[in-house]
């Protein structure tokens, strides 16, 4: 599975900002998109196009706010980086809050810029791959029956094979057959891979008690 | 032998014509200087002439020495003749002249052929003298002898003489005056009745049917004596009408005196000067600011007192053009320095004095000192634009933060394209086609930069408010780029509508763009309530008619009570929980001050629209 390079989205009304602001990334060796206005990048807004977002945060019309606001609705949104001309206290602490990776006052330090950057992509990276991951482990878990899911939920919250046999009133050799299949369809060979594996799904314990 | 009076009388008479004779020259000479007088004092003399000669031919001892003497009498009496022809013309200023003419040449003809026959014209020939009686006493010698018929040219001249002198007389006396009555009767009267009596006379003599000596000289005395008196009743008058003159003169004296202290004691300079500058009247007013008297600035010309020559030469042109197009003027302001150096302004009123025929030679004018006013006004100038920039302060203050932004958008272009240069060309094969675009946008940022520094210097420049033909669509594109990012955190969408090829105003720049500011500012904050959608300010230009602008800046605010749509004029009068309250006054202070009105009216759908115009500038476009 090999993925695109990472690219900068750089949205900014102004041309000759937008223009600058590419230049120094396309010489820091950065493929850059830039868009004149927040509804021109959501036309053109691909969610599996890796990369970072450099946004300005007054926009005429549609702020930057406002699209930080439309993308976490959409999900998958990049890390955001935002560009402003006065930094505003309230803007400031309300872009953090909606998870921007960054807050720069301009005129930006083309080093400041670029780490920010390079830190944003690699975060994205990361959280592209973890999401990844997740995505097959999530797949892998689709392929189970709905027995062995059960066992699985079972089998990581440490219970033996007795114990589970006892619970879902059949014998250990059943469960023992059970679990094998899981193992298989969830690609591990040992039961500390399987645990770690439903831990990133999110299964950390039984299904819920019936009592 | 009896006594004989006539030698003893006729030279009595003769000294007598020409007593009168001398003493009319004399009059003539000393007062006259008529030339009625004149030949009337010569007719004296001729008729003393004639007067002589009678008296030779009474005492005549021979026919050749009567002939000769009554020969050589036609010569006093053609001049005489001539002479009254000449005197009656004059004198009484009528008769037909062609009746004048007719007696002058008969009368020449008939000293000609006088002195072409002998022994004269009146008789072919003198057979004899006879010694007669006289009435009275005393004897005299007549001639006897053939008559000439051409002495009836002579009667024929009297005839005509008679006819002009009456006709002349006629026509006097019918023009009514009695002072012309008068002259008519006595001169018409005596002179025909002399004429007809003499010639009448000497017909008869000739004729051999009265036997007498000729008898000019009484009756002629008599007429000169008459028009003599009549001629010197003339001079009394002259003299009677000098004596009103002096009386009416002194009356003259006083009342210009009275009128010479009418105009001293104006405050304004009075004076009136002829086409070459020469003062011909002036007050005391102009005296003194030229520090000499009245009477040493009549005849002079400013210059003489006033070293400016600009001032002098602007007098002179306005003095000239108001002679020349007989039109009044009104000099609204005009500089005089005045005998210590001291500028003074002057209002002055110029007025051509028409002549009977129409022209103009002198202006008369009136100035009065505006200096007190001018500096009055120029202090009010001084406070208006303190006032106007301490308000430009204030709201640039307002502005601050809009227009750092507005300068921070080119620095921050500029920083970032001078790193992306430097990394362009720190590669190891630079892009320098790159690097020179990047230099490029650099100078606009920069310039652009400049151009944001440079409006805000001028807003905030403190200085004398100065004209100049100002292109308003130009003046707006301005500040509207300075507000554009105040605009767009307040999220207004602005629409302009530009007249094209709109004429100039005559403005002060920023004071101009300080109103547009002010009005566009205003607009923006009165949508703060607004929705979002709905926020929209239009501003425009257009000419309003042929020579005036119109411009307009229309929020969608709330718009403005009816009740306060003036009052939103006054100082202090604010909606605003900052600012002074003073920014639309001095907007309309410094519209009217540029001959224009800004007022404010509701819009038909909502908010309020702000309109000012301002006189355009003619015949040019911008």
């Amino acid at each position: 599975m090999t993925s695109p390079a990472p690219t900068v989205f750089v949205v900014d009304d102004e041309p000759s900002v937008r223009k600058a602001i590419e230049r120094i990334l396309r010489a820091a060796g950065l493929a850059v998109s830039t868009y004149a206005s927040a509804q021109d990048y959501l036309e053109r807004y691909d969610p599996s196009a890796p990369g970072c977002l450099v946004l300005d945060l007054a926009m005429p019309g549609f702020s930057g706010l406002d699209l930080q606001d439309v993308l976490a609705t959409r999900g998958g949104a990049p890390p955001i980086i935002f560009l402003t001309g006065h930094a505003d206290v309230p803007d400031s602490v309300q872009a953090m809050k909606h998870g921007a990776v960054e807050f720069l006052t301009k005129p930006v330090d083309d080093c400041t810029l670029i780490d920010a950057v390079r830190n944003a992509i690699e975060k994205e990276r990361i959280d592209r791959s973890k999401r990844s991951e997740l995505a097959e482990i999530r797949r892998r878990l689709a392929t189970l029956t709905p027995r062995e899911s059960e066992v699985l939920s079972y089998v990581v919250s440490g219970k033996l094979n007795k114990q589970i046999a006892a619970e879902l009133g059949t014998v250990e050799k059943t469960i023992k057959v059970h679990r094998a299949r899981v193992m298989e369809k969830m690609r591990v060979r040992s039961l500390a891979e399987l645990v770690q594996l439903a831990a990133r799904a999110g299964i950390t314990s039984g299904p819920e008690p019936k009592a | 032998m009896n006594l004989n009076w006539f030698p003893v009388v006729w030279p009595m008479v003769a000294g007598a014509c020409l007593a009168i004779g001398i003493m009319q020259f004399v009059i003539w000479l000393k007062q006259t200087g008529e030339r009625a007088h004149l030949a009337f004092s010569v007719i004296a003399v001729s008729v003393t002439a004639i007067t002589i000669c009678e008296l030779m031919m009474a005492l005549a001892h021979t026919p050749a020495e009567y002939g000769a003497i009554l020969r050589w009498l036609h010569v006093p009496q053609f001049i005489a003749v001539i002479l009254v022809l000449v005197f009656v013309r004059d004198y009484l200023r009528a008769g037909r002249l062609w009746l004048a003419y007719g007696a002058g040449v008969l009368q020449l003809l008939e000293l000609i052929l006088n002195f072409y026959f002998e022994p004269n014209l009146d008789y072919w020939a003198i057979t004899g003298l006879q010694q007669i009686e006289i009435f009275g006493g005393g004897t005299a010698s007549v001639a006897v002898g053939i008559a000439s018929p051409w002495a009836g040219i002579s009667v024929m001249s009297m005839l005509f003489l008679t006819l002009f002198v009456a006709d002349a007389a006629l026509t006097n006396l019918r023009r009514g005056g009695s002072v012309e009555r008068r002259r008519s009767a006595v001169l018409g009267g005596s002179l025909v009745f002399t004429i007809v009596v003499t010639t009448v006379n000497s017909a008869l003599i000739q004729a051999g049917i009265l036997q007498s000596i000729h008898l000019y000289s009484i009756p002629l005395l008599a007429v000169i004596a008459a028009i003599s008196l009549e001629l010197s009743a003339d001079v009394f008058r002259a003299a009677q009408l000098a004596a009103q003159l002096q009386k009416s003169d002194a009356l003259l004296r006083n009342e210009r005196h009275f009128l010479r202290q009418v105009i001293d004691i104006a405050p304004n300079l009075i004076f009136a000067k002829d086409r070459r500058g020469r003062f011909t009247l002036v007050n005391q007013a102009v005296a003194d600011i030229y520090g000499t008297t009245i009477d040493a600035l009549i005849g002079k010309t400013d210059a003489d007192f006033n070293d400016n020559l600009g001032e002098v030469d602007a007098f002179c042109r306005a003095d000239l053009e108001v002679m020349d197009t007989l039109q009044e003027r009104l000099v609204p302001e005009e500089r005089i320095t005045d005998a210590a150096g001291k500028a003074h302004w002057m209002q002055t009123v110029k007025r051509p004095i028409l002549e009977t025929d129409g022209t103009a030679n002198q202006v008369l004018g009136s100035a009065t000192d505006i200096t007190a006013r001018k500096q009055a006004e120029a202090e009010l100038g001084r406070m208006r634009n303190e006032l106007a920039h301490f308000s430009r302060v204030t709201m640039l203050s307002e502005l601050s933060g809009s227009l750092a932004h507005e300068l921070n958008q080119p620095l921050t272009a500029i920083l970032s394209n001078a790193q992306a240069a430097l990394r362009f060309l720190a590669r190891d094969n630079p892009n320098l086609d790159e690097a020179r675009e990047i230099l490029q946008d650099i100078v606009k940022d920069d310039k652009r930069a400049g151009e944001v520094i440079q409006g805000l210097r001028l807003l905030l420049k403190k200085g004398e408010m100065r004209k100049e033909p100002v292109d308003l669509n130009q003046v707006i594109r301005e500040v509207l780029r300075l507000v554009h990012s105040d605009m767009l955190n307040s999220g207004v969408g602005l629409t302009t509508e530009f007249a094209p090829a709109l004429p100039t105003v005559n403005g002060d720049r920023v004071q101009l763009q300080q109103v547009i500011l002010n009005l566009v500012v205003n607009g923006c904050d009165a949508m703060a309530g607004t929705a979002a959608a709905d926020r929209k300010l239009l501003v425009s230009t257009e000419p309003a008619t042929a020579d005036c602008i119109l411009v307009s800046v229309a929020d969608h605010g709330p718009g403005i009570p009816a009740e306060d749509l003036e009052r939103v004029f006054d100082p202090f009068f604010t909606t605003k929980m900052q600012g002074l309250g003073l920014g639309l006054g001095v907007c309309r202070t410094i519209i009217s001050a540029h001959g224009g009105r800004l007022w404010a009216t509701n819009n038909a759908g909502s908010g309020t629209s702000f309109h000012f115009t301002l006189p355009a500038n003619s015949s040019d476009t911008a």
